[in-house]
């Protein structure tokens, strides 16, 4: 049997390059799924996904297993990296009247949702290319609660503590990110009247 | 899962979400477990593990500090020793005499070559002249202060490229 996640990130901890090298070969798809969900661009989602392992690296000496899973705390480390980059890049193309609001809006930072994103072009054909294509045409932080709490199996609570959302605000997410994916899908031609009239 | 289970997951999805079914998540769960994860291309993980390596870099780094640090102390100390030397009871072989007997063996060496290639006649002449101007004081003198100058030289550099680094860090 495996290793757990702290056993490998201990021996990390204590210099062993290839524990952190198993880390990594777990957490890579996970992490880059999250991250290419949230950009919609690919190769950017490669480089803040390596970003956040790096970072996750030098911080391993902050990951405190009493306190959470080692997945939820690097998850948190991608959405952050994710959010910061999406936030600088912004600033360098939004006039500085248009800042100085304190509350966090995603609208603002992450892509716009209905623009066509590289991801929509390679990701059209069968049922599964459309259920992803729908997902990449919900609102951007829908996108990410619907991928760590079906995708990746977070429980409610962790993936407040990765996206810093009230609990209340998450379980509401996901619920709405349900809902409008199955109006998308059910517009696509994919509803339950579709199959009683193709039957 | 096959594109027909995945027609049933979705058509059971879509059909409790209209009904407002609490099953709903768990249907999307299942639909969503089906979908494949996106990847990134071969060979991430060895360039995550490449760019957390220079990590130990400094270490390295700080290592060659040492050991050139090191050397040129190890060289100012045996530059400075020279004078001492003149102290010890023993009498070393004093330069002088040791590049003139040299320049006698050279010129003996080249003497015996000579009496079959007259060419290396003159080089052995050149080298016999040569040879004696290295054997007078002065020249020892000037070879003493070049490698002393060297010495130095190469500690300025030393501090200059150090100095550089960290205003370009």
């Amino acid at each position: 049997m495996g290793k757990s996640d702290e056993q490998l990130v201990a021996e990390a901890r204590g210099g062993s390059q290839r524990a952190y090298r198993q880390l990594v070969d777990r957490f890579e798809r996970p992490v880059y799924n999250l991250v290419a969900r949230m950009v919609r661009d690919r190769t950017l989602a490669e480089d803040l996904a390596q970003e956040a392992f790096v970072k996750a690296f030098h911080r391993l000496e902050t990951f405190r297993p009493e306190q959470g899973k080692f997945s939820s705390w690097l998850f948190k480390i991608a959405h952050n990296t994710t959010i910061d980059h999406l936030r600088r890049s912004r600033l360098d193309t939004v006039p500085l009247d248009a800042e100085g609001e304190d509350e966090p809006d995603y609208h603002a930072i992450l892509p716009d949702e209905e623009a066509t994103s590289p991801l929509d072009a390679t990701l059209r054909g069968d049922l599964g290319q459309h259920l992803s294509v729908a997902i990449e045409r919900l609102r951007p932080e829908y996108r990410e609660v619907i991928v760590l709490r079906h995708q990746e199996g977070l429980a409610y609570d962790e993936i407040a503590e990765v996206a810093g959302l009230p609990l209340g605000t998450v379980k509401t997410y996901i619920h709405r990110a349900r809902k409008e994916l199955a109006a998308l899908m059910t517009e696509a031609g994919w509803g339950p009247e579709a199959e009683a009239g193709a039957g | 899962m096959k594109d027909s289970d995945l027609r049933t997951e979705l058509m059971r999805w879509l059909r409790a979400e209209g009904a407002d079914d609490d099953r709903a998540d768990q249907a999307f769960g299942s639909l969503m477990a089906a979908m494949p994860r996106l990847s990134p291309s071969a060979g991430f993980a060895e360039r995550v593990m490449h760019a957390v390596s220079p990590a130990s870099a400094p270490a390295f780094a700080w290592g060659w500090k040492v050991a050139l640090a090191a050397a040129l102390t190890l060289a100012g100390l045996a530059t400075a020793l020279i004078p001492a030397l003149r102290l010890v009871p023993v009498e070393p072989p004093r330069l002088a005499t040791v590049a003139k007997a040299l320049s006698d063996a050279t010129g003996w060496v080249v003497e015996w070559i000579a009496g079959g290639l007259q060419v290396w006649d003159v080089m052995a002449r050149v080298g016999q002249a040569v040879a004696t101007a290295m054997a007078t004081p002065e020249a020892t003198a000037a070879l003493v202060g070049s490698a002393i100058l060297g010495s130095i030289a190469l500690y300025t550099l030393n501090r200059l490229l150090t100095l550089e680094r960290r205003m370009v860090g």
